[in-house]
């Protein structure tokens, strides 16, 4: 596999020292990827990083800032006669105030886990009698793909396909979160998956305007010290720039047939993230000309705003204000089996990430 | 506490409280441990120990409602044996007698049941058990999902062998029979709803004649058939009953390679699944050589390995394991079942 | 997020009415992946997210990436005089 000397031991081992020789100074760096959070306790990388850099763990995990209300509607649209409703994989298990997917399917409403939305376009394809509706989480990197889920259930002349959305613009929350004059950090590894569709022109202004250094980063071990390398080296030299430290996968102007798609269909509109709050021009949605593909207005949904009063100090989090393990309901109130924020749900929720591999920190061997 | 996200305690049965994680466990815990408690049940092995006119006996018993029910590797039929089988050899018993129950949907085909009698009857020779009882129960078409099979087994413990998780010392090594992962990962593949195509057979095998020929020669301290749950949830339990810490090391945990890449599509972690031909083996660590060249001398132990060490007893239980990089990441158990990742 | 995973295009299927699809070998699981966004030939990888190909791999670049840093440890060798193990593989 290609990735392959990505992993290796050796390489790994010695980008670390190099790390080691270059830190000369505290360093705050936020990865705004959740998979990046994944990778790095996955593989112990913390551990191999000197005490002077602080990771800090971004909004990146798409299940972790889903607006909580959209779940309410889909479990609605979910119950509702004759109607599938199809989505990823960790996303029936997130709560909300009428509790999770996975307790409206035990209560008998079709509720299909699928790995693309590609496939619920074929189930919509094989059961034209019923209503697919396809719970549309995710950010620049899944959105063209939604577009491309209508674009094939046009081209078949199904009209029995549509999307709840709530898809989010990670670019834009990175500026919001960076504008708080609480929220420190000297670089940021951007997400790699996203600048594949996006390309990364748009962080050079981040860059300068808030005088960081942003490395766009890939997700195997020795892309991730690679991404912290170069963020240590712009750092070191003061120099706020953006530097490409995945170049196999991306390029400065991104997946343009895709950026083409995306704004074919959806339009930029204001999104509520989960332990953030309402965000400008944050999301997208669904254009007034494609309306058929919009679930809420098809299955004629009020869209719910309720500010959803949460303890979950997940904001404070996703600023780096605190770690994980620092929250007092951390492996307490909050665990795995009764999450209080999405965070700890999603197998790429940092809270999930840091109660799987981090929590003890003594370990003898 | 009233954190609005976490109101609603589920009421209902969730397909994850039978995925063998803490869901599954809090749910014994809470309704069947607590109605059903006594000295035998509280062990909680994967079968009971008993004392019957002073010989001790063991029984397992194990439902399976595999869909498919023909996959690569076997179908329901070998894995209802099978599954059995390998929880008594777990107790340190020779497994013996098996009843078969038979729940079938109307309208299943008859030739699908003959096939799977067939390899019922295979398993139960290979193992050398005999099935001396059984039941059938036929149940209205949409009720069933065509057949679901539940064996029960009775096997005598052999003389001087106990198999306690009590018995694990500090320095143990812990060794695996087999590569991890195949079976769940297999049945994953072999349901079209994902769309992979792969090669993956199940490992499903009955284990008890190689276990045997070690516990001719070995003192086996725990052993444990790491099904639903997987590895993990298995070194967890054992970890929280015996007070130890665990630690593994990745680059010895033996995985075929097809079965980590679907792992990897669906961000699964291979510890947290299902295997129905592996076993674990806690022995000294001046035993490991020779478990090992025991075990390789059958084609189900023929990768066997070691893949890590008990380091401490009378300590606050932890599973944890060695990267690559000579870091470490601790091994939790799943919460419900593993949900491929896709963002 | 956005877990994507390097496959190689064993196929490329024109005739379907919808969209360009492929048969991608992801190390022995085969799955068919929307190539529509990227131009690709069999050989080549792609990177999948979600049964869509979101750009091609460039094998160039990655070999690249892994000889650039091995020269830049090699440049930091010679600098500090510092012996670092150079045949990394």
């Amino acid at each position: 596999m290609i990735n392959r000397e990505f992993r290796d031991k050796d390489s790994v081992l010695r980008i670390s020292e190099l790390i080691h020789k270059k830190a000369t100074r505290e360093y705050k760096i936020m990865e705004v990827c959740g998979g990046q959070t994944h990778s790095i306790l996955k593989n112990g990388l913390n551990e191999l990083l000197p005490d002077s850099i602080e990771l800090l763990h971004g909004p990146g995990c798409p299940v972790c800032v889903s607006d909580e209300n959209k779940i309410v509607e889909a479990i609605e649209i979910a119950q509702m006669k004759d109607v599938i409703l199809c989505t990823f994989g960790d996303m029936i298990r997130v709560n909300s105030v009428n509790g999770s997917l996975a307790q409206a399917k035990s209560r008998g409403a079709d509720i299909r886990i699928v790995y693309s939305p590609l496939d619920a376009v074929d189930i919509a394809l094989e059961n034209q009698t019923k209503q697919i509706v396809f719970f549309a989480i995710g950010f620049e990197t899944t959105a063209p793909i939604y577009a491309l889920s209508i674009l094939k259930s046009k081209k078949l002349k199904l009209h029995n396909f549509s999307l709840i959305t709530c898809m989010y613009r990670v670019h834009r929350v990175v500026d919001y979160l960076l504008e708080d004059s609480d929220f420190f950090i000297n670089a940021l590894l951007a997400a790699g998956h996203v600048c594949a569709i996006t390309g990364y022109r748009d962080y050079y202004n981040l860059a300068t305007k808030y005088k960081i250094g942003i490395a766009t980063t890939g997700f195997e071990p020795v892309d991730i010290l690679l991404g912290i390398y170069d963020c240590i080296e712009m750092i070191n030299n003061q120099k706020w720039t953006v530097i490409n430290s995945y170049k196999r996968v991306v390029n400065e102007l991104g997946n343009e047939l895709a950026q083409t798609m995306l704004n074919e269909f959806f339009e930029i509109s204001d999104q509520v993230w989960h332990g953030i709050g309402n965000v400008v021009n944050s999301g997208y949605s669904i254009k007034a000309k494609y309306k058929e593909y919009d679930a809420l207005k098809k299955f004629s949904i009020i869209p719910i705003n309720n500010l959803i009063e949460n303890k979950c100090p997940l904001s404070d989090i996703y600023k780096g204000l605190i770690k994980p393990n620092q929250c007092k309901y951390f492996n307490n109130q909050c665990n795995p089996t009764s999450p209080m924020g999405a965070a700890m749900v999603s197998s790429e929720g940092v809270c999930s990430a840091y109660y799987k591999y981090n929590i003890h920190n003594e370990l003898s061997c | 506490m009233n954190c609005p996200v976490n109101l609603k305690k589920s009421d209902k049965i969730e397909i994850a409280h039978g995925g063998g994680g803490k869901m599954s466990e809090n749910l014994i815990k809470e309704i069947f441990i607590k109605n059903f408690s006594n000295n035998i049940l509280d062990i909680q092995h994967d079968g009971a120990v008993l004392e019957l006119y002073s010989r001790r006996i063991a029984y397992s018993t194990d439902s399976f409602v595999v869909n498919p029910l023909f996959f690569k590797g076997g179908d329901i039929g070998d894995l209802a044996i099978n599954g059995t089988v390998n929880d008594l050899t777990a107790c340190g018993a020779e497994p013996l007698f098996i009843s078969v129950g038979f729940i079938i949907e109307e309208g299943f085909e008859i030739e699908n049941l003959k096939k799977i009698a067939v390899s019922m009857a295979k398993a139960a020779a290979k193992a050398g058990v005999s099935i001396v009882t059984g039941d059938t129960k036929v149940v209205e078409n949409g009720k069933g999902d065509g057949l679901y099979i539940n064996t029960s087994g009775i096997g005598v413990m052999k003389e001087h062998i106990f198999i306690n998780s009590e018995r694990i010392k500090a320095g143990d090594d812990i060794i695996i029979t087999g590569p991890i992962a195949s079976h769940g990962m297999c049945i994953l593949s072999e349901r079209n709803n994902l769309g992979f195509e792969a090669d993956i057979k199940s490992d499903t095998a009955s284990l008890n004649k190689m276990i045997d020929k070690v516990m001719e020669n070995i003192d086996i301290h725990m052993m444990r058939d790491p099904t639903r749950g997987g590895v993990a949830s298995s070194l967890n339990e054992i970890a929280e009953k015996s007070n130890i810490e665990i630690c593994l090391e990745d680059e010895l945990i033996p995985i075929n390679k097809d079965v980590n890449s679907l792992c990897e599509l669906l961000g699964f972690e291979p510890l947290c699944v299902a295997n129905e031909g592996v076993m674990i083996l806690f022995v000294s660590p001046e035993d490991s050589e020779k478990t090992l060249s025991l075990l390789k001398c059958f084609e189900e132990g023929k990768n066997s390995c070691k893949i890590g060490t008990v380091i401490k007893k009378n300590v606050a239980p932890i599973v944890y394991s060695k990267t690559i990089y000579g870091s470490k990441r601790v091994i939790e158990m799943i919460t419900g079942e593993q949900l491929p990742r896709i963002c | 997020m956005c877990l994507a995973i390097p496959g190689k295009v064993i196929h490329i299927n024109m005739d379907l009415p919808d969209l360009k699809m492929a048969r991608v070998d992801f190390d022995g699981i085969i799955r068919n992946i929307c190539v529509e966004w990227v131009d690709v030939e069999e050989g080549d990888y792609v990177m999948a997210h979600a049964g869509v190909a979101l750009c091609s791999i460039d094998e160039i670049e990655a070999e690249k990436c892994i000889s650039d840093f091995r020269r830049i440890l090699l440049d930091i060798e010679i600098e500090d005089n510092y012996p670092i193990n150079t045949d990394a593989k």
